[in-house]
């Protein structure tokens, strides 16, 4: 039981991370790396719905979808759930927690459409995940979305110092950074249990 | 609720609901209209599937049995009123997932051939496995576990060669073969013994 | 007339939803290992902007502004569980290797962008002009990639083996560094070019 949770984590985070080895999340990957702050933001704010959704989703697969044999409907019921989730969460965070709403709320609205939490919600699903295991696949699939989005902003900080050839400015020099440490997370690769 | 408030809130909420409505109709209609050219074209893999792992066979027959993490259905092969051997459908877990293939055992429990159906291992490497080059090495192959080689595979000793790059899917494919074969005597064993 | 030729353009060069937007990213690097992969991405995601540009452009009038992202997710969702079912009973060889990348159309920006921003405020029309243009370029892109990485990192275009038995692919750019250091590459050329023209007209 601990095993497989251990070997959830390692895939999640490493072996088979979101954004390095299976692209999904890329657009705020690439959007909001610019510096580390605003990149743990969107970290932060990534995990607590992706987390959330997965809950909501999987409850909504086998206890709405399944029962009426209408499981064809699953992207539409999912986008649906998700974006009324990260709408409710962002009203409440605004009301209730105003000092979280001001850190996390630019980056709220981004996340509908984040294919990293409908990604996460099909996988759940894909792979008969239990409801322990979908809870916690999920939130360490956002651990190694924001892993990865915080060592990126990281290299980026650093770029933006350096001479760089002019054509690469940008967003060539950030993709090709990308390709790298995608490399590096290759080393991780069939690491598994 | 003075009308204005109607105006704002109902109308928006109902034109949602319409537009909700109206796709929802539309799934349920390419539904009906697809559903069963689906269910064909996944019944008809695995019947194709079977029929290239034991040629032999002229017919099959679902087996009974306790279905585990990686095997998941078995089926007997006739051919004239007489068993000609067995199809596995077993999902061993690869580099990217389960891989789902269908191994052909004859009655003494050689293997007669596999076919991958569906991988998700990645492209140029673990994806070779579904090439015939690979999986023809498992053709006349028997229990007691395959070993697997690099390059040197001999098969007298039970050998196969792994994909370059991609050892952890050809250990998977043969470990899916290993499992086959022990359900399969696990079956034969207990009909035995009725 | 010049407006047709102002979409296409706009969709196929100037607006490129690849090469200068940089948006629907995932698809972009997930699905490009082969150009066959690319190309049926490349249709799929055509077939849904046309399908919900047309559509978006019809309601305009009726959906406020309110509730309107929330009816265009519906919208787009019902085009794409559409395809997904074509393309699994008529093209199942395509829909396994595409996977999860198909139900995924859903959330790639670039069709809630034409949305918004052309198809809530033009003719039906040009939004589906705009629909077919932007998808062409989106495809061409894709298409460009795929047939970069299938060729160096595998070897062969539409599967058709290019080089001797000796060749050996750099298996690199069809694992997910190639994608994203072929994408970097690919803007840096274009960048190249558009630096040059603009030094020459000084």
């Amino acid at each position: 039981m601990i095993g497989k949770f251990v070997s959830i984590a390692i895939i999640a985070i490493l072996s088979e991370n979101f954004v390095l080895a299976k692209f999904l999340g890329i657009c705020p990957f690439l959007g909001v790396s610019k510096k580390t702050d605003t990149a743990i933001g969107m970290g932060l704010a990534v995990t607590f719905v992706m987390t959330f959704a997965s809950i909501l989703t999987y409850l909504t697969y086998y206890y709405v979808l399944v029962p009426f044999n209408i499981e064809y409907l699953q992207t539409l019921a999912f986008i649906l759930v998700i974006a009324f989730l990260v709408q409710f969460v962002e009203m409440f965070v605004a009301k209730m927690v105003p000092s979280l709403y001001a850190a996390l709320g630019i980056y709220l609205p981004l996340i509908t459409t984040n294919c990293a939490v409908l990604g996460a919600a099909i996988i759940n699903i894909e792979k008969m995940y239990s409801l322990p295991e979908t809870i916690w696949f999920s939130f360490c699939s956002a651990i190694g979305f924001t892993v990865a989005i915080v060592l990126f902003a990281g290299v980026r900080e650093r770029l933006e110092n350096s001479d760089i050839p002019k054509a690469l400015q940008g967003f060539p020099i950030a993709l090709i950074t990308a390709g790298l440490i995608s490399m590096a997370f290759l080393g991780f690769s069939g690491l598994s249990f | 609720m003075n009308k204005e408030n109607i105006k704002t809130i109902a109308h928006p909420a109902f034109v949602l609901f319409i537009i909700v409505f109206v796709s929802v109709a539309l799934l349920v209609f390419f539904d009906g209209i697809t559903k069963e050219k689906i269910e064909l074209i996944n019944a008809k893999n695995s019947e194709a599937a079977r029929i290239e792992v034991l040629p032999d066979a002229k017919g099959f027959e679902k087996v009974d049995f306790e279905e585990t993490d990686i095997v998941k259905e078995i089926y007997e092969g006739h051919s004239d009123n007489d068993v000609a051997g067995y199809c596995v459908s077993v999902s061993p877990k690869g580099y990217g997932g389960e891989i789902s293939m269908t191994v052909g055992l004859d009655k003494d429990l050689n293997v007669t051939g596999i076919k991958i159906t569906n991988s998700s291992e990645t492209a140029g490497l673990g994806k070779n496995a579904e090439k015939e080059e690979f999986t023809n090495q498992f053709k006349g192959l028997k229990k007691g576990g395959i070993n697997v080689v690099k390059g040197t595979a001999n098969k007298e000793n039970n050998e196969i060669d792994a994909l370059s790059g991609a050892t952890i899917t050809s250990k998977a494919v043969s470990n899916g073969v290993d499992e086959a074969i022990k359900a399969v005597e696990k079956i034969i064993k207990e009909g035995a013994a009725k | 007339m010049k407006k047709l030729t102002e979409i296409a353009k706009n969709g196929l060069i100037y607006e490129n939803p690849t090469f200068v937007q940089l948006v629907g990213m995932c698809p972009t690097l997930a699905t490009t290992t082969s150009i066959i992969n690319a190309l049926g991405m490349g249709v799929a995601v055509t077939f849904v902007l046309i399908g919900s540009n047309v559509v978006i452009s019809l309601l305009r009038k009726f959906i406020s502004p309110k509730v309107r992202i929330a009816s265009y997710i519906v919208v787009i969702a019902a085009f794409v569980t559409i395809i997904e079912m074509l393309l699994k009973a008529y093209l199942p060889a395509i829909s396994n290797s595409l996977g999860m990348f198909i139900p995924l159309i859903v959330v790639n920006c670039i069709i809630l962008a034409r949305a918004e921003s052309f198809a809530s405020k033009n003719g039906v029309v040009e939004s589906a002009l705009d629909g077919l243009f932007m998808g062409l370029g989106f495809t061409m892109a894709l298409a460009i990639l795929g047939g970069i990485r299938e060729i160096i990192g595998n070897g062969t275009i539409f599967n058709l083996p290019l080089f001797g038995k000796s060749f050996k692919p750099a298996i690199m750019f069809i694992l997910p560094p190639g994608a994203f250091i072929t994408l970097g590459v690919i803007l840096a050329v274009k960048n190249a070019i558009s630096l040059k023209k603009e030094g020459n007209s000084k």
